[in-house]
């Protein structure tokens, strides 16, 4: 590499980083999160009497136990998802399966209505997209390793499919927008998303046990959790966190009081402003349920997408583009 | 024995340096999110030892940052292994033969790399220290610094190389994932 691109990989790190501002108060969030951190070590060793307790204090409506949503600081939120952060950690080498519907989001202004299921494991996750109607839209797939990563798209409408490494095409590598601080931005399901851009349903790709975990600590130490109380849930009473006025994103997160792990997410929105059309304000809802599954070749096999047979292979630009299409013909105008 | 430093001394000192020093993290951990969660853990490794701290927190907080993004950070297990999310450029917008696209392009190429010789490559061109100045921040031997080094450009230039092959195939514009 000759000195003049050093001196231009130096420029571009220059650009990359140039309107970069650290948050205001970094010294108190960094105090809060080695609270936090105390705090859950100390907790780690009577996670087993302290789960049974908690449980126990739901059942019989104790000390700050309510329903329906009623403020809980009894059953502190501390402990809640001290709780959970340890079932994550035990649960960090399974397969999370996700069952996500979406609805108020626009593609290309248009109002879409999609759901999908979505596996994840290390770093290997898989997107099926399919209409509300349940037509499957697209599959894609991928798979990273230390040598690079392997992506597959399968668009069902024109029976074609195309695979890549994505990392040895000129694409720009961001972080999925998920919260890293008290009044960043979470995951926006619902902002407009354009024909180049598919960032609907995928809102939360590269999801793993360990990056919940971590958000829910950040939403914890920001206040922005608290416990409502109990619901039930796919017939178990679950424990139910919802976001405070002061959270940056309006959520709802059900907790299986036995295992302590998330159930199902809720998030409510709104467009992007940016992206609102005439309609004006337009509610959007993501619903994510759960499932946690042992890595078996069964399970890990879900992490590809499968190509029909009869499928023709095409570029993948090609690929992506026909799913493209097909999702711009699948929503509705706004 | 030193004197007991106020945390209003370190705010302090982060509001003049925590810009420079996320910059540094952000190029380390890929994105500005990334960067902002190792630079609060960095911060958060000096807060219990800052009241009694002698030396240069700067320092300090910077051989921090690139420890834990090479080694312990993702060892204990806080790293954040979200799968990035790849944005196909918009072709129009996607000039391979200005001089700006290049510079983005390498930042991209440098993304890309193992952690190691990312961290080794953003002491060498970002922070400008020499092979031996880059030893002494990461605690490797010089011959290593050199070696990783190499290693992370040669390997920049295999994934620029490959760049006019695939290019055509990014026409679309669409985000892939």
């Amino acid at each position: 590499m000759s000195t003049d691109v050093e001196e231009l990989l130096r420029e571009g790190m220059e650009r990359f980083t140039s309107d970069l501002k650290a948050p205001a108060g970094i010294v108190a969030l960094a105090a809060r999160r080695r609270s936090r951190r105390l705090a859950l070590r100390s907790g780690g060793g009577v996670t087993a009497a302290l789960a049974a307790g908690a449980v126990a204090v739901l059942a019989v409506g104790g000390p700050g136990a309510h329903h329906d949503g009623a403020h809980s600081p009894d059953i502190t939120t501390d402990s809640v998802v001290a709780h959970v952060d340890h079932a994550l950690l035990s649960v960090a080498g399974d397969v999370a399966q996700l069952s996500v519907s979406v609805s108020g989001a626009t593609i290309g202004g248009k109002a879409a209505a999609l759901t999908a299921a979505e596996w994840f494991y290390n770093r290997r996750w898989r997107v099926m997209i399919k209409t509300a109607s349940g037509r499957t839209v697209s599959d894609e797939s991928v798979v990273s390793t230390s040598s690079g990563t392997g992506l597959t798209v399968v668009s069902y409408a024109t029976r074609t499919w195309g695979s890549a490494d994505p990392l040895r095409l000129p694409y720009r590598v961001t972080q999925p927008p998920r919260p890293g601080n008290c009044t960043g931005s979470t995951a926006n399901p619902f902002a407009d998303v354009t024909p180049g851009d598919l960032a609907l349903v995928d809102s939360l790709a590269g999801f793993t046990s360990e990056t919940m975990a971590q958000d829910l600590r950040t939403a914890i130490s920001c206040a922005n959790l608290t416990v409502a109380g109990s619901q039930r849930i796919d017939g178990v009473e679950a424990i139910k966190l919802t976001s405070t006025p002061k959270s940056p994103v309006s959520e709802t997160i059900w907790i299986n009081p036995v295992s302590y792990l998330p159930v199902r997410l809720v998030i409510n929105g709104t467009a992007d402003p940016a992206a609102r059309t005439a309609a004006g304000k337009r509610r959007g809802l993501l619903t994510a349920s759960f499932s946690w599954l042992r890595p078996t070749l069964r399970s890990q096999a879900e992490l590809t997408a499968p190509v029909p047979a009869g499928y023709r292979r095409v570029p993948i630009s090609a690929a992506m583009q026909a799913v493209t299409n097909q999702l711009l013909r699948a929503a509705a105008p706004a | 024995m030193a004197a007991d430093r106020s945390t209003d001394e370190l705010e302090r000192f982060l509001a003049e340096r925590a810009d420079h020093l996320l910059r540094t993290a952000a190029l380390l951990a890929g994105s500005k999110d990334a960067g902002e969660d190792l630079l609060q853990t960095a911060v958060e490794r000096l807060l219990p030892r800052w009241r009694r701290f002698e030396g240069d927190p700067e320092a300090y907080l910077r051989r921090t940052l690139y420890n834990l993004a090479t080694d312990g950070y993702r060892r204990a297990g806080r790293w954040r292994q979200r799968e990035p999310v790849l944005r196909c450029e918009l072709q129009q917008t996607y000039d391979t033969t200005g001089e700006i696209d290049l510079r983005d392009a390498l930042v991209r190429l440098l993304l890309q790399l193992p952690v190691r010789q990312r961290a080794v490559l953003v002491l060498r061109y970002w922070e400008q220290l020499t092979d031996a100045e880059t030893a002494v921040v990461l605690g490797w031997p010089e011959g290593t610094v050199k070696s990783t080094a190499y290693r992370g450009l040669m390997r920049m230039r295999e994934l620029a190389g490959s760049w006019h092959d695939n290019t055509a195939a990014c026409g679309t514009g669409r985000q892939s994932l």
